[in-house]
């Protein structure tokens, strides 16, 4: 019997010992090899992305690697306190930390973390953040191998260069530049403190957008700090009061890196970019692209508080582009920026509406042998297409003006002259054109492309409008200018080489009709907006009011800026009031104008030779009796307007002068 | 009686392994707690089996990609090494002209460039660019690249600085590159036949007379430009000049027989001055109609 009862015991205990072995050998199976330097592991060099000013704005992939004489001891020490208060004791698990989360998470349902900083080294070096028992055992294991090859400083070392602490800081180097701007090894108590309560929770922990909970966490951490006494009273009571000056400008993402990144990936593939340890040199200029994201900001909530709510964000996107460069200078693709988020700028076309009239004026002037001064008939007009279809084009105001010559119609962007002119160009001629501008985007061959029912990104609009302040010459948007390996080898870079696409007479003829607009026509709002810069620019609105767009370019910049709603809902102010891009899009443009010519001056547009200046009546064409009354028009060198005859001019009404029927030839 | 005194013993005998076991228990928790002797034999244990264990979890992965993309670069690396090698090889400017026209564009280093414009005969490097202006944008350090692009009248040399912004652009035309093509290259052609030098081909002990009338430095134009001047005078050979002018260069063949030539192309000033040495006015009048 005693013995039965012996051997039952006996047998019970092998049991349960061959178990947990059977348990040990199947979790060690598939354990992860340990280096024998963990900072191989570590230390990767980043993906470097650089602005136009020679300023690192981005950094990818990478992982710094700092020894630890080069952190400061307060973080050492305050990190142990936070994190794991009997390191340097233990021999990779706290048994008894265990046993509380144990008992914590199964009986009282509260989730508590009994990991040690070698755990969560193990943890962080090889395994995913999902919730297995199967994985807290390997994990336990690879804790006490890494105990066993190597010494505490070096696992401490080794945990606080990969630890995250939230947006893209991996390490305490790159966490200390990113909040404090300044090297590990410089940290003071209080900023250690800090940072070392963000790794709990790096993300509502953060001292940017979680100030308050970061700051209770930072008396936490101290608090351990002098409980364990790591720090005295005074010391204690000074890095509590020890005002935090944070590094005023955050390396992040934004539209336009996000850009970049994926032309890069498309040039070199995704592990090259983000493994590869590239510099990647942008045409980014910072200042103008946090103007633009502001003035995108402001003028966007503006604009909201006076339409009728939708339930949906009023969304918008500005592209600049440099005049002699042709690189882009910013981008924003979002009212706000989502890491990743669909960019506007580049990646959305919308119609464009009457910004679409520049490109159809040149190809009329260029094709047709028109001029701003040539007289042009607003009248109520009827096209048939070759499918017999009926197209009866309305001018916004929903009237006619009778004979105006080109610059007055363009000005007053009537829909009428345009859609004239473009069926007298054709279709194909058109997209002809619109490709001559650079433009990628899909083009319908249709006859209300004239009036812009065409998807065209702001990016492709800035760029196209450029074209005009260069008299004629094309400059594809550069994004990169150069890419250097990890050796600084020049992988690519990016070459300006300019184009003559246009002619520089027609195009400065358009581009003086451009400044009009601003001046007296439908973009006036740039100029009560206080921008008084010389500038050239066009408004666009399409149908049904879905969309605002104010395109325009100085001497030295080319912006578009597009106002709308992600799912075509219409932009009315509450008073019933459509908006327009003169009243939605503009006022965006010249505010951002308005600071950036302060870094790019914008000067007289070139006059290139064959073309003259003269005064007209804008309703004859003839020469002005007086100046004050004519309008002024480029006109090329050899045209000489028509002269007065005797007789004046008939006096037109809509009730007498019937209507165009315009058939297909 | 008897199941008594075995029960006693029984409990004594469980009393005792129990406390045994639990002491056993005690010490080893005890040993534990100060040696962290488990956690170490495992940890031995398991840094024994290290050697064969796979390189699996987040970390690898990250060098697997890594060394993907170390091995990405190196190939594009690679390919730029040899294209530069490729391009150091050019042996001349003619033959960089030929590249072009098969690639439609290639990019340049200044260096190379001005190598490669350099065999070029100095009379036609004008043709394509002043040497005082290459000189003037080394000067000023604002030569950085050249690009050239193939286009439908001939090839364009974009030349830019450090900063990639265009300093210069030139054009070689389709002319101009038959020429490049041409100078110096043997053809199959019978000059006294040829309808092109008709009336203009002179015996080279004439040629030689009439070129020995210039004044001794032009003379040496001359033979640096057609070096094969030299080799192939001989009693059957001739030297003729061609009715073709291209961007003002004239053609000139020197003919050992009458089979074949050597095509050289001289400024036409030079044969201008050539002209005014032959014996004869009625050939000078003829020869400048000709030019």
């Amino acid at each position: 019997m005693k013995r039965k009862i012996f051997y039952s015991i006996i047998s019970g205990f092998a049991v349960v010992l061959l178990a947990v072995y059977a348990g040990f050998l199947w979790l060690a199976t598939d354990l992860p090899h340990i280096p024998s330097d963990l900072r191989h592991l570590i230390y990767a060099q980043p993906t470097e992305v650089y602005a136009d000013d020679g300023s690192l704005v981005y950094t990818l992939g990478g992982q710094r690697y700092v020894p630890l004489n080069k952190i400061s001891p307060h973080f050492q020490k305050a990190v142990v306190a936070a994190e794991d208060g009997h390191f340097w004791q233990h021999h990779g698990i706290d048994k008894l930390a265990m046993v509380r989360a144990f008992y914590r998470t199964v009986f009282l349902g509260q989730t508590q973390g009994g990991s040690t900083i070698t755990q969560q080294l193990a943890k962080n070096l090889f395994f995913t953040f999902k919730k297995r028992f199967s994985r807290k055992f390997k994990e336990i294991l690879v804790a006490l191998q890494l105990e066993s090859m190597f010494s505490k400083e070096q696992i401490l070392e080794a945990y606080c260069n990969l630890i995250y602490f939230g947006g893209t800081a991996y390490g305490i180097e790159d966490a200390a530049q990113q909040f404090f701007g300044k090297a590990a090894a410089d940290l003071t108590l209080a900023e250690s403190a800090l940072l070392a309560g963000i790794i709990n929770s790096p993300q509502a922990l953060n001292p940017f957008s979680h100030p308050e909970a970061a700051r209770r966490r930072q008396a936490v951490v101290l608090q351990r700090m002098k409980r364990r006494g790591l720090i005295d009273e005074a010391t204690y009571a000074q890095a509590l009061a020890d005002t935090l000056v944070f590094s005023p400008r955050q390396r992040r993402s934004n539209d336009f890196i996000d850009h970049v990144l994926s032309l890069a990936i498309q040039r070199f593939g995704e592990e090259a970019v983000v493994f590869g340890g590239l510099k990647i040199y942008t045409t980014l200029d910072p200042d103008l692209q946090q103007m633009a994201e502001e003035e995108l900001a402001v003028g966007l909530a503006r604009l909201e508080a006076e339409l009728d709510s939708t339930g949906m964000p009023l969304q918008g996107a500005i592209a600049v582009v440099s005049i002699p460069t042709g690189e882009v200078k910013a981008l924003v693709g979002a009212r706000q920026y989502l890491p990743g988020g669909f960019n506007r700028a580049v990646s959305q076309n919308r119609h464009v509406g009457s910004g679409i009239k520049p490109f159809i004026y040149y190809a009329a002037f260029e094709k047709l042998g028109l001029n701003p001064a040539s007289v042009v008939m607003d009248t109520a007009s009827v096209f048939y297409t070759p499918a017999g279809r009926r197209w009866m084009p309305r001018n916004f105001d929903r009237r006619y003006h009778g004979p105006m010559i080109i610059k007055a119609a363009f000005m007053q962007s009537i829909n009428v002259i345009a859609a004239q002119l473009g069926y007298r160009l054709t279709p194909k001629v058109m997209k002809e054109t619109l490709r001559r501008f650079g433009i990628q985007a899909p083009i319908p061959e249709v006859l209300p492309l004239a009036l812009g029912t065409v998807g065209i990104s702001p990016l492709e609009m800035a760029s196209a409008y450029g074209i005009f302040a260069r008299n004629g010459e094309y400059l594809p948007p550069i994004f990169i200018k150069r890419v250097e390996d990890i050796n600084g080898i020049v992988l690519d870079r990016a070459f300006i080489v300019g184009e003559e696409r246009l002619q520089p007479d027609i195009s400065y003829q358009v581009l003086d009709m451009m400044r009009g607009v601003i001046e007296q026509g439908t973009g006036r709002s740039v100029r009560l907006s206080g921008f008084l810069a010389p500038a050239a620019g066009k408004t666009g609105t399409s149908t049904d009011y879905t969309d605002a767009w104010f395109t325009g370019t100085t001497t030295s910049l080319a912006a578009s800026v597009w106002v709308g709603y992600d799912r075509n809902f219409r932009l009315y102010t509450r008073s019933g009031r459509g908006v327009t891009g003169g009243y939605g899009a503009a006022p965006i443009w010249a505010n951002f104008m308005k600071r950036a010519v302060e870094r790019y001056p914008a000067r007289d547009f070139r006059k290139p030779p064959g073309v003259k200046q003269i005064i007209v009546d804008p309703k004859t064409g003839w020469p002005a009796a007086e100046p004050s009354e004519g309008m002024t028009v480029v006109v090329p060198e050899d045209y000489w307007p028509a002269l007065p005859t005797d007789l004046p001019p008939r006096q037109w009404t809509p009730s007498t002068d019937s209507l165009q029927i315009i058939q297909n030839e | 009686m008897s199941n008594l005194k075995n029960l006693t013993a029984y409990r004594s005998w469980n009393r005792k392994y129990w406390l045994l076991a639990a002491a056993l228990l005690l010490s080893v928790t005890v040993i534990e707690a100060k040696t962290y002797f488990i956690e170490k034999a495992v940890g031995q244990y398991l840094v024994w089996q290290n050697p064969g264990r796979e390189k699996v979890g987040r970390q690898w992965q990250v060098e697997q990609k890594r060394l993907l993309a170390g091995t990405r670069l190196e190939k594009i690396s690679k390919e730029l090494r040899s294209r530069e090698k490729a391009i150091a090889a050019i042996p001349d400017f003619p033959e960089l002209m030929r590249q072009v026209l098969r690639e439609k564009q290639l990019v340049l280093p200044a260096h190379h460039f001005i190598r490669l414009y350099h065999t070029l005969p100095f009379f036609l490097k004008e043709h394509v660019i002043e040497p005082d202006s290459l000189i003037a944008l080394r000067l000023g350090d604002r030569l950085d690249n050249v690009i050239l692009n193939r286009e439908a009248e001939g090839i364009e040399l974009v030349l830019l600085d450090a900063q990639s912004r265009i300093e210069n652009i030139l054009f070689i035309s389709n002319e101009l590159l038959q020429v490049f093509f041409k100078h110096g290259t043997s053809e199959v052609v019978d000059v006294t036949s040829d309808p092109r030098f008709a009336g203009r081909v002179f015996p080279f002990d004439r040629f030689w007379q009439s070129l020995s009338r210039l004044p001794k430095i032009m003379q040496n134009q001359f033979f640096e430009a057609m070096p094969e001047l030299l080799t192939l005078a001989g009693p059957t050979a001739k030297v003729a000049i061609s009715n073709k002018i291209s961007e003002d260069l004239v053609e000139v063949a020197v003919a050992p027989d009458n089979f074949r030539a050597v095509i050289y192309y001289l400024p036409e000033d030079w044969i201008i001055n050539f002209v005014s040495t032959l014996e004869y006015p009625w050939m000078q009048d003829e020869a400048q109609d000709i030019l």
